[in-house]
């Protein structure tokens, strides 16, 4: 790989990571971590189905480009990581935890039409011009920064709840039952979303210094 | 009249004090993206409240029928997609057809409208956290709706407040939206629940 298109795919992940990470910018994949994202078991399990889903998905799409017509394109990505987040669910109540498949009964399959799919694989299969490899980080990108989001706001919760940690207890007594409702994920969700801007201005500012 | 009575019941919990935006989180994502197009609430509120409906209406038998195994159980939720995506692709082809002006129209938000959280979220928690017959199951179909709706319009006005110099910089936008929405849930907190949907 030369030096430019190693840039262009470092690039293609840190921008849908970190910089326009799809949950603090593009506001999307916000439902599964209201409702169920209290317990870092469940946001991990969630995390790795939708990472697994979303490489194939993107990168088949991108395969595809124009060759279907556009208003078809949202039906066959829903579809398409319906059958996979299908087989997904089988190897998690089969092969890992079935009690920790019933927890997530509901939102596991609704990551099929969750905006974080419709959103994001449809804005890479318009790109024509991307190469699978751009695809593939593009789509880690998108998967890796719900995850992290994910992750931190069911760590922040499930010790808020529970004082645990991966159900291993952390020695405090507090305890804030409350942070089980979607309330304190819209305002965990909302100053995270704050402080990647605050951080985004600050480099910015930073930059537009050495510039000058 | 007591079905009557029951689906009025259902369709103002769903609409007002258990919103189903807030409480579940169904359909958030969606309701932060359509208040960048506030001149679309109603049309877009529309579609979803018909597919909400529809997509209720047409499972809700089905899933009667469904034996009681594991891998019925695993397969539900999928029979309701596959199910909401040929009501997009029948809109799609009907609209296009029949009302070509409506269809340039409402061609960017059919997918969002019928492809949505909220849309197979109630279909598939019905019969299964909440056990409600059919014309309360499409009481709260429609009420889910009629709430994203409301919220919508509840949402973009408390935006159009807080975007002022005032507001942090860091805050500006997203932040506050999310924020914002976080107290309104905050608030109906305050109500008994009557339904535990997730």
């Amino acid at each position: 790989m030369t030096r430019s298109s190693l840039k262009t795919v470092t690039s293609a992940f840190w921008d849908t990571f970190l910089v326009n990470n799809i949950v603090l910018v593009q506001a999307a994949g916000i439902c599964p971590i209201l409702a169920i994202g209290y317990d870092l078991k469940f946001g991990v399990a969630l995390s790795a189905c939708t990472t697994a889903v979303l490489l194939p998905v993107s990168l088949f799409l991108t395969a595809l480009g124009n060759r279907i017509a556009a208003w078809l394109r949202p039906v066959l990505y829903t579809l398409l990581s319906s059958a996979l987040l299908f087989v997904a669910a089988l190897v998690l109540r089969q092969a890992i935890s079935a009690e920790l498949y019933a927890h997530l009964y509901v939102f596991l399959p609704l990551m099929a039409v969750n905006t974080l799919f419709t959103y994001r694989a449809s804005a890479t299969a318009l790109r024509t011009s991307l190469r699978p490899v751009v695809a593939v980080a593009d789509a880690l990108g998108t998967a890796l920064g719900f995850s992290l989001v994910m992750c931190i706001t069911c760590a922040l919760r499930e010790m808020a709840i529970a004082g645990t940690l991966w159900g291993i207890p952390l020695g405090y007594e507090a305890r804030f039952p409350e942070a089980q409702h979607p309330f304190i994920g819209f305002v965990l969700l909302g100053f995270m979303a704050a402080a990647l801007q605050w951080f985004k201005q600050l480099s910015g500012r930073l930059f537009r210094k050495e510039a000058a | 009249m007591n079905a009557f009575v029951t689906t009025l019941v259902y369709f103002l919990i769903a609409a007002t004090v258990q919103n189903t935006v807030l409480t579940t989180g169904l359909g958030a994502s969606a309701m932060v993206k359509m208040l960048r197009r506030p001149r679309t609430f109603l049309q877009f509120g529309g579609l979803l409240l018909s597919f909400s409906v529809v997509t209720t209406a047409l499972f809700y038998p089905i899933d009667q029928l469904l034996p009681v195994t594991w891998l019925m159980l695993m397969l539900r939720p999928f029979i309701i997609v596959v199910l909401t995506s040929l009501l997009y692709v029948l809109a799609v082809l009907f609209t296009g057809n029949r009302f070509p002006n409506w269809y340039r129209r409402w061609r960017h938000m059919l997918p969002l409208a019928a492809l949505n959280n909220l849309v197979v979220g109630v279909a598939l928690v019905i019969n299964y956290q909440a056990s409600l017959t059919f014309f309360p199951a499409l009481g709260l179909a429609a009420g889910s709706a009629v709430g994203f709706l409301a919220l919508s319009a509840i949402t973009a006005e408390g935006m159009s407040r807080i975007d002022n110099p005032d507001t942090p910089a860091a805050f500006r936008g997203l932040p506050a939206t999310l924020v914002y929405l976080g107290l309104l849930a905050l608030a109906l907190m305050g109500f008994n629940p009557v339904l535990n949907l997730i």
